[in-house]
């Protein structure tokens, strides 16, 4: 019987492989707008009129936010986009930190430690890396795009969500 | 080992592909949307079946459904294609592939359910019908074997685990929760025949219809089943060595109807089933003959549930049933007079009120109060033992909580359910199950408390007249599972099992001699089990392939009189430790599949004679493996599915053991089987 459990935590050691492997993929028109939205019921410290987007490493979310922020006449904030280094992440008041990018999202929680930046990631699970936002493919929600939200990062940056944000979230640490 | 090896290097090999999802473009416009508009929108990932059956909204496990990982619970989920494709006919057929589960003989030739290694008819499991719960009300046991119409079955939720923090005294070690085809299923008129025969004899025969269909807010179906059905077509030798053919002598006719209509958030359900069997071994011996024994269960639920705003919901349910359990009719021949009849009417009526309350994001609760009445009377003259009166009422209350948290690291469900009982006193049954999800990983620990209730004769039957104290248990379950690729999910868990003041029915073999009653008595030993169970599944465009363990062990628990095996510690009376269950089902052509099952159970022990003394003569069984193939179309012919199968291929010897010590020899199954299985669906039209 021993060996029969040494099978079985062999077989989920084995499978510990097919996490790396777990590749994910949106709709990022579909991200973009939760992005927007985002950042509409979101509540900085000092209330902007302005709202400053940078985005860290490649992503077609760029391109979606510039689409969907040159539709938003009528809105009473102006939004900009754009690509941004490592040096510019505190001169922005949201970080979109691409797949490709999520090994920088620790240095950039720290460069930005403090600060009211919203930090939004497309890999699942970077709420323990600083992140205040993540995105995750929700299976068990008909797979569809889901968010989790770290209320500690958000708080630690002084930056407050409403409802709106919660009420859909899947809340981690 | 250099198998277990070969197989680790499967896996290894089938996880390290990469499964990421196509990018998905957009044209349409969905810059306006809110976040809740958003996440309402219709997911446009393809998801794979594996994806959708381990995602699939489970009903049972919370008040609230959860996606299957989710759940506060070990569950094991079956559907209606899965049944098409396994070749079932009989619900015995789907639940000999679940963990844990297994088939034993009760008395007077009813099969029920034993589980992780522990007897579990009479109250310990709970089986319900669109929430229903159907177990008589007499002793609240089930009986299985050409019973149900498995063709109206849209979904099984077998909760692998106690229930009792929601449904009360009979789910004790398990729920099972049968969730039937409505109108928007069967949209038409459907009509369905099985029939199965050995070298020897028939199996069964069954007919059903059902029609069903859906306008708008408005839904209305009706099924219906007509058949016959035999348990065995070899010979019963009892523990005195007396035998008897059981051909002709062990009928299984089931008969009923169901119906049911909704119209918004007001439904009405209707279900009667008279569940017709003969019998000639009797709780020892056998008689002279075989007697109808039969099982009527009429039943109305009325139910409304209604989203009264965005954060209440209000459910309400009415229920009734009336039952005739066990009715053992007719008058015995001379020599059989110390059997006597027995008929029973009972009618149980239940309400339930209860809310589901959204107060803050996190929190999700679960409040409500449910009520039944048991009453008994006997006919025919009779008399209940314990008060020697012709009837008898019982009441019972519980109000329950639960709530489910959503917190940062784990998702948390806390629940209590307290149930009052003029019959037995009363009973607390909290609960805690914690999830957490980690990528491809999900973890749940749970506990909870459950009991079994005394049931309406197990009161009257106490031996002596005494006051039978709910069974209780506390169960501990881990379970880690792993979806391996979009097409492959693995699950283990480990459970741990203890329970006192077992309810247990003692006959004393001399009885009609000396008068000494049988009757039930609260075992003074604490018994339980502990073991492991393993669920590996694949599911992919050429089929599906199943692998399903379980194991259990007494280990350090106690043993009674009632399940002890006097050459075996670890063992209890009647069921395998070990038991093994490989099924597949594979597409040959687009349009034919085929399904290969085996099913091994490990050795066993049962009661073969008896001895001087009056007590059991104990005999070990070797393991018993089945295997069954079925072919199936469901395309061939338009609106059409059909198939054939052979059951037992082997013709092995498939026998039942009573898993309590009473004496009753292992009742035989039925031989090697052929059957064929038709369903035609006549589509009604759409409406314009």
């Amino acid at each position: 019987m021993r060996r029969f459990y040494i099978c079985i935590i062999l077989l989920f050691c084995c499978s510990a492989i097919a996490f790396d492997s777990y590749c994910q993929s949106f709709d990022y028109s579909e991200n973009s707008v939760y992005i927007f939205n985002f950042i509409r019921y979101t509540s900085w410290p000092n209330n902007q009129n302005t709202i400053k987007i940078g985005i860290v490493g490649i992503t077609p979310v760029e391109g979606a936010l510039k689409d969907l922020i040159s539709k938003k006449t009528n809105s009473n904030s102006t939004y900009t986009v754009r690509r941004i280094t490592m040096a510019e992440v505190r001169d922005v008041d949201v970080v979109v930190i691409a797949q490709s990018a999520t090994a920088k999202v620790k240095a950039i929680a720290d460069l930005t430690a403090g600060a009211p930046i919203l930090i939004i990631t497309e890999k699942e699970n970077m709420g323990r890396m600083g992140a205040c936002i993540s995105f995750f493919f929700d299976e068990d929600n008909d797979f569809k795009t889901g968010y989790q939200l770290s209320l500690r990062n958000c708080k630690l940056r002084g930056l407050s969500v409403n409802e709106q944000i919660l009420n859909n979230a899947e809340l981690i640490w | 080992m250099k198998n277990r090896i070969l197989l680790i290097v499967f896996f290894f090999f089938s996880v390290i592909n990469c499964f990421g999802q196509e990018a998905k473009s957009d044209t349409n416009d969905l810059t306006n949307l809110s976040i809740e508009e958003l996440s309402k929108m219709k997911s446009k990932y393809k998801a794979t079946d594996m994806e959708k059956t381990i995602t699939l909204a489970i009903e049972a496990a919370s008040h609230k459904p959860l996606p299957l990982r989710k759940s506060p619970s070990i569950i094991s989920v079956i559907t209606d294609e899965e049944i098409e494709r396994s070749g079932a006919t009989d619900l015995m057929d789907i639940f000999q592939m679940i963990p844990g589960m297994e088939f034993n003989v009760d008395v007077e030739g009813v099969v029920a359910l034993s589980f992780r290694g522990l007897w579990a008819n009479e109250g310990s499991i709970s089986m319900q019908i669109d929430g229903q719960e159907i177990n008589e009300i007499a002793y609240a046991s089930l009986q299985f074997g050409n019973h149900h119409q498995i063709s109206q079955i849209k979904k099984i939720e077998i909760i692998r685990g106690p229930g009792s923090s929601m449904y009360g005294g009979c789910a004790e070690y398990a729920v099972i929760n049968i969730i039937t085809k409505k109108g928007s299923d069967i949209k038409g008129m459907n009509v369905n025949a099985i029939a199965g025969q050995t070298a020897k004899t028939y199996t069964k025969q069954n007919i059903g219809v059902a029609v069903g269909n859906q306008h708008k807010d408005f839904s209305y179906h009706a099924a219906g089943i007509l058949g016959r059905g035999q348990r065995s077509d070899r010979d019963y030798r009892d523990v005195y060595g007396n035998s008897y053919s059981m051909i002709g002598n062990s009928d299984l006719d089931p008969s009923g109807i169901s119906a049911g209509m909704k119209y918004k958030s007001l439904s009405l359900n209707f279900l009667y089933d008279n569940y017709h069997t003969t019998a000639r071994d009797e709780t020892i011996g056998i008689m002279s003959k075989a007697y109808p024994l039969d099982f009527v269960n009429c039943m109305t639920q009325l139910k409304y549930a209604a989203q009264l705003n965005r954060k209440i919901q209000l459910q309400v349910r009415l229920e009734h049933k009336y039952a005739e359990p066990w009715r053992f009719k007719g008058m015995p021949d001379a020599v059989d007079s110390l059997y006597p009849t027995y008929h029973l009417k009972a009618n149980s009526y239940r309400a339930h009120v209860s809310t589901l309350f959204d107060p803050l994001y996190w929190l999700n609760l679960n409040i409500g109060i449910e009520s039944y009445l048991d009453n008994g009377r006997m006919v025919s003259g009779q008399q209940f033992r314990a008060d020697s009166t012709d009837q008898v009422s019982y009441l019972n209350v519980a109000p329950f909580v639960q709530g489910l948290l959503k917190t940062s690291v784990v998702n948390m469900t806390i629940g209590a359910r307290y149930d009052i009982s003029s019959a037995f006193g009363s009973a607390f049954n909290p609960r805690l199950g914690v999830t957490r999800r980690v990528g491809i990983f999900n973890f749940k620990f749970l506990y909870a408390s459950s009991f079994r209730a005394p049931a309406i004769e197990s009161i009257q039957q106490g031996m002596f007249k005494m006051r039978l104290k709910p069974q209780r248990s506390s169960t501990m379950e881990f379970e880690a599972s792993v979806k391996l690729r979009k097409d492959m999910y693995l699950s283990v868990n480990v459970f741990d099992i203890n329970t006192t003041d077992a309810i247990r029915y003692f006959v004393k073999a001399d009885s009609p001699i000396t008068g000494y009653p049988d009757g039930y008595r609260n075992s003074r030993v604490a018994i339980g089990s502990k073991g492991l169970e393993l669920e590996y599944k694949y599911k992919s465009d050429f089929g599906s392939f199943n692998f399903i363990y379980s194991h259990y062990s007494v280990g350090n628990k106690g043993v009674d009189r009632g399940n002890n095996v006097p050459a075996d510690r670890t063992q209890t009376l009647g069921i395998a430790k070990n038991k093994l269950t490989i099924a597949g089902s594979f597409n040959i052509t687009p349009k034919i599949f085929l399904s290969p099952s085996l099913n091994i159970l490990g050795r066993r022990w049962g009661t073969t004679g008896i001895d001087s003394n009056d007590r059991g003569v104990f005999s070990e069984f070797k393991s018993q493996t089945t295997i069954n193939l079925y072919a199936g179309s469901s395309l061939l012919v338009r609106n059409m599915t059909i198939g054939a199968g052979i059951r037992n291929i082997t013709n092995t010897d498939i026998i039942y053991i009573q898993a309590y010590n009473s004496l009753h020899a292992p009742l035989p199954g039925m031989g090697r089987e052929y059957y064929l299985k038709i369903s035609y669906q006549i589509p009604f039209k759409k409406q314009s």
